[in-house]
């Protein structure tokens, strides 16, 4: 069932993108919904395996097996559902690196590099993009992902004067936003609680209170503003803060209509 | 986690209670055929095709799942991420309160 969703939706976005804007941003949209589709329909066919009884069954005898017998188990579930044909990736990132150069030089070229060196960790992409690419107006995503760079053998340091250049040489607010929200990510400590490292508490504040001023109300304004809303407005005993939102049928409700019963708020998902 | 909470749901029906989701599946479509298959009864808030990275979870600082909050009939948060049996005992224990507050 949801191959055939996956491939109607396919059907449905791929002629659309091409109707939407010209050049660049046109080939980027359709390269990314074709890889979209093809990634559905992989996992669409892995989830279909997942139900057949051989399936269901070789998962029971996992889950009941002592764990010395596991990894036998965990290679028959994987036989099961390892038939299944990957995306090529490497023919994904050879069409993303043909619009790379296409576009050499050009705003067009930016998603395209942006791609290449969050996705297919491209190093010379992430070069071109360093080198040429901060001041433009789609070096936004790049800045979401900027600790991509440490996998790529940068430093703490490298980011923080990336996001620095970005926020001097580039002159759209909610980019200059991002990238001060990447460096406020570079002054807290890794782990499960993240708290400013010491000496870093005022750059942090700095970086925080910047990414609220320039793109107020926004979502990443509310991710940088997340952890001192937890420690001033999710703490036992304080009134929980309101929750609009619609539900799974698009019903708009509240959180507040709940008021004068007991609540349990369950943050869930099927995965 | 489903099996326990559906049977929850069901025990407290005639209770002033309510079980509140906030569901972070990107595919909408797929989260609303588990809620079926599944037979979730209570009504949950989708957090958006951005998934976990939504804005409910990303407001509330959520980074691990399921987060569990327990409010009280005033909305207090009284408790945080108690489940099972220590979920179950909170909900009564505030039911028993409201009920106590009910009476004087």
């Amino acid at each position: 069932m949801r191959w055939m969703i996956a491939a109607l939706a396919f059907a449905l976005v791929v002629p659309f993108a091409c109707g939407q804007g010209t050049g660049a941003d046109a080939e980027y949209k359709k390269l990314s919904s074709e890889l979209k589709a093809a990634q559905d329909a992989y996992s669409a066919k892995v989830r279909g395996l997942q139900q057949t009884d051989e399936y269901k069954k070789a998962l029971a005898a996992y889950r009941k097996a002592r764990a010395s017998e596991r990894q036998e188990h965990l290679k028959t579930l994987r036989g099961i559902t390892g038939s299944v044909k990957r995306v090529d990736m490497d023919a994904f990132k050879a069409r993303y690196n043909a619009a790379a150069k296409e576009h050499a030089g050009a705003d067009g070229a930016v998603p395209f590099l942006v791609w290449l060196a969050t996705r297919g960790s491209d190093k010379a992409a992430t070069k071109t993009l360093l080198d040429h690419h901060l001041g433009s107006p789609k070096i936004g995503p790049f800045m979401d992902s900027l600790q991509f760079l440490v996998r790529q053998g940068y430093e703490v340091e490298d980011m923080r004067r990336v996001a620095g250049d970005v926020i001097e040489k580039n002159p759209h607010d909610e980019i200059k936003a991002a990238a001060h929200y990447a460096r406020a990510q570079t002054y807290l400590t890794r782990g499960r609680t993240r708290k400013p490292i010491e000496g870093h508490e005022a750059d942090y504040a700095a970086d925080v209170a910047a990414v609220g001023k320039l793109a107020p109300g926004s979502l990443i304004a509310k991710r940088a503003a997340a952890p001192e809303f937890e420690r001033t407005r999710l703490q036992i005993g304080m009134t929980a803060p309101e929750i609009m939102g619609a539900d799974m049928d698009g019903t708009e409700f509240k959180l507040s209509d709940y008021r004068g019963k007991v609540v349990v708020i369950d943050f869930w998902g099927d995965w | 986690m489903y099996p326990h909470e559906r049977s929850l749901v069901k025990e407290l029906k005639n209770k002033p209670f309510a079980l509140i989701g906030v569901n972070s599946d990107k595919d909408l479509a797929y989260a609303s055929k588990r809620i079926k298959e599944e037979n979730i009864s209570w009504r949950s808030f989708w957090n958006g095709p951005e998934g976990t990275r939504g804005p409910i979870s990303t407001e509330w600082n959520v980074r691990s799942w399921p987060t569990i909050y327990v409010l009280d009939h005033k909305g207090v948060i009284r408790y945080k991420n108690v489940r099972g049996e220590k979920m179950d005992d909170a909900i009564h224990t505030l039911l028993g309160e409201m009920e106590a507050e009910g009476n004087d």
